[in-house]
């Protein structure tokens, strides 16, 4: 897939919400929707300055010329076998995951009981998620997905629960229709893309890493346990 | 995804969960709960997921 398409439907959730990136979101959709990527985008997006450093350590230890290229893109926001050729010496690799779990003080913040539920609530939104869609609407569909918990040692994920996202609004969205069944991405209150059977394993492996490494860190034990949606 | 980003406390008022902050610029709500208040006009906070998450003071 065109990787200027791929990152605007994971990226423009934050940037909708006025979290990172370019000011101006319409800029983004019209840059960046399929057919029209160009210079232009490759200018918003290097505005991302937690994204765009990442997408650039893929691309340099993976050879690959273009940091947007679209299995480089793929790589960092639902991680594929680029990765195993980009980590670091601690374990991390340049996977969003590692991002939001490791390197934003939102872990840390757990440990604080006035920040916690605030911190476990931006943990789960930010990190990109994965669910089962349950039923479909115009502008927003149900999915069944896994939250993060936190019990005060570690972060697993609980049990499935149901949540109305968003796919689209006046007119805009950026992937095409969903069913039910679909398994889908998400990020914030977006739904991001419908996922492959690859990509899901690929989601739920490098999440898996990166959670196991923040509890180790957090002091607590790796936290992928617990009841599978399906 | 994002870095912290420094804000400009524009407007907030005491006690209130949600402050105005210019970010890049921008005036945008930013939830403040986090930190203890008050804080002046003018004063700066670091920025990450909409909530405002350490307190500068007056200088960067």
């Amino acid at each position: 897939m065109n990787g200027s398409a791929l990152f605007l439907r994971y990226a423009y959730a934050p940037n909708l919400l006025g979290y990172c990136g370019p000011a101006d979101t319409s800029a983004l959709l019209e840059f960046g929707a399929p057919g029209r990527a160009g210079t232009g985008f490759r200018a918003l997006a290097k505005q991302f300055e937690g994204a765009w450093p990442q997408l650039r350590t893929i691309a340099a230890a993976t050879g690959t010329a273009d940091p947007l290229d679209g299995e480089v893109v793929e790589a960092y926001w639902i991680g594929n076998r680029l990765l195993d050729r980009a980590g670091d010496a601690e374990g991390g690799l340049p996977h969003h995951s590692f991002q939001v779990f490791c390197l934003y003080p939102w872990a840390n913040l757990l440990l604080d009981e006035r920040r916690t539920e605030h911190a476990l609530q931006v943990l789960d939104q930010c990190r990109i998620r994965w669910g089962r869609v349950i039923t479909v609407g115009a502008d927003q569909v149900v999915v069944e997905s896994r939250p993060l918990v936190w019990n005060g040692a570690r972060l697993t994920l609980g049990v499935p629960g149901r949540e109305t996202v968003n796919r689209g609004f006046d007119g805009v969205s950026l992937i095409g229709p969903l069913h039910p069944g679909d398994w889908v991405s998400m990020h914030w209150n977006w739904v991001c893309d419908r996922l492959t059977t690859a990509q899901l394993v690929a989601l739920r492996h490098y999440s898996a890493h990166h959670l196991a490494l923040v509890n180790q860190r957090l002091g607590g034990r790796a936290g992928m346990s617990g009841p599978r949606i399906q | 995804m994002c870095l912290g980003i420094p804000g400009r406390v524009v407007d907030c008022p005491d006690g209130a969960d949600l402050g105005r902050v210019e970010v890049a610029g921008v005036v945008r709500d930013i939830n403040v709960s986090l930190l203890d208040g008050p804080f002046v006009p003018g004063e700066y906070v670091l920025i990450h997921s909409g909530f405002a998450i350490v307190f500068f003071g007056a200088e960067l």
